[in-house]
């Protein structure tokens, strides 16, 4: 038994601590394995299957000059936020498709952007290493003149969102870290050390003590922190190839991934496993960006091979498949009062769906 | 591996050992129950009016 070989060796041996982990990794398999009592669409049988499901394309927003990387909404509900790798920030009224503001970043690659929840600031960064941040108001026209550099990375800025305030701003990389900063001042509050590859995506608890987010990465693991301990809670493994976004259920019980390896899945927090798996055998593109209708019963996968599939969460099958664009998807929102989906692509457009 | 890093994984698995954990059929019930409280809501699976739906194309104010 382990436990005994540990007792004569030094406990903190390179050989004991991998023997250790090795172990407890067993053991949580099983833990996690016994929970499995049933298959969620067979648990879903009963429910009504969706019908009628019918979106159409509302709006479209040109302007970017290269792909668009990342998309985020406004708390009004009508401005959204996007960058590009031409290293382009635009802020639009989505109603008018008008640009309201346009950055140029001193870098390409802009592949983070976010709004804050006042709806005052936005974020961005990406190749630069940098999370930047830009008041907004209709009566500045030169956003660019009061920025403000807040995060560092020692590798490029794959994603971030700020936390229930303008205050405080959460950033992930391809230094394989998370990192939460004060935006007044700059400073890092504190860093998240556990992925062993590129972070790729975080999300924040929508749940009222709002402590947790997740992130997800190139090294096909998910992990679900606590913000003030700068402590992984959890660690979500199953996918086979990169996580390229993470999202949480509305009801904060669980969260969604999208996947390289053309799934997209639901763990649930409580089970600590997970729930369900979302793919097809004519499914073979990865899956870039994945978000919930606000009830939690549809989820939004956009694709490389130019589609947004929709799934029945409970049940696990698709319900329709969304012709959407003309190169990849790469990002996808649901506005926040869920009238409406936002998809954004390599054909250097978005679109609003409903 | 570092051994720093190593150590912090052995750390963060002890810790999750302990973790309370509940059936996959409970977790799947609460969800069943928050979507039914929410799904009348979810304009996009129960589209809105026409008059409602902030993008309906045709509901434009013409500027006379």
């Amino acid at each position: 038994m382990a436990t005994e070989v540990l007792k004569v060796e030094p406990q903190d041996s390179i050989e004991a601590l991998q023997r250790e982990a090795e172990e407890l990794k067993k053991r949580l398999e099983e833990e996690k394995a016994k929970l499995k009592d049933v298959e969620m669409c067979k648990a879903a049988s009963k429910i009504d299957p969706i019908t009628n499901f019918s979106m159409k394309q509302r709006r479209h927003l040109k302007g970017h000059q290269g792909k668009v990387l990342c998309m985020d909404w406004s708390t009004d509900k009508k401005h959204i936020v996007s960058s590009s790798q031409d290293g382009k920030m635009l802020v639009w009224d989505a109603f008018s498709t008008n640009k309201e503001h346009a950055v140029t970043m001193p870098t390409t690659w802009v592949m983070a952007c976010a709004y804050g929840p006042s709806g005052t600031k936005v974020a961005c960064g990406g190749l630069d290493n940098k999370c930047t941040i830009y008041p907004v108001s209709l009566d500045d026209t030169d956003i660019s003149s009061r920025k403000k550099a807040v995060a560092t990375h020692t590798s490029y800025l794959s994603c971030c969102t700020f936390t229930c305030s303008d205050h405080q701003i959460l950033t992930g990389s391809g230094d394989s870290t998370c990192a939460l900063w004060d935006v007044e001042s700059g400073q890092l509050i504190q860093s998240f050390h556990g992925h062993a590859g590129d972070v790729m995506s975080i999300d924040l608890s929508p749940s009222e003590t709002g402590n947790l987010f997740v992130s997800g990465g190139c090294d096909r693991t998910a992990m679900v922190w606590d913000m003030r301990y700068g402590e992984c809670v959890q660690v979500f493994e199953g996918h086979e190839s990169d996580i390229n976004n993470v999202r949480f259920y509305p009801s904060g019980d669980a969260f969604a991934t999208g996947s390289d390896d053309a799934t997209c899945r639901l763990f649930d927090l409580r089970a600590d496993r997970e729930a369900n798996c979302y793919k097809m055998e004519s499914i073979i593109f990865g899956c870039n960006s994945v978000d919930f209708s606000i009830s939690g019963r549809l989820l939004f996968g956009g694709y490389n091979d130019h589609t947004v599939n929709v799934w029945d969460v409970l049940k696990g099958n698709r319900v329709t498949k969304l012709y959407a664009h003309e190169n990849r998807v790469s990002c996808l929102g649901i506005s926040p009062d869920g009238t409406a989906l936002c998809t954004g692509s390599w054909d250097n457009t978005l679109k609003i769906w409903a | 591996m570092e051994k720093e890093d190593l150590k912090r994984q052995v750390e963060m698995l002890r810790l999750h050992k302990d973790l309370q954990r509940m059936f996959v059929s409970d977790a799947v019930k609460d969800m069943m129950c928050f979507i039914d409280q929410n799904i009348s809501e979810d304009g996009l699976i129960i589209p809105p009016d026409k008059k409602k739906n902030p993008w309906d194309n045709s509901r434009k104010c013409a500027i006379l």
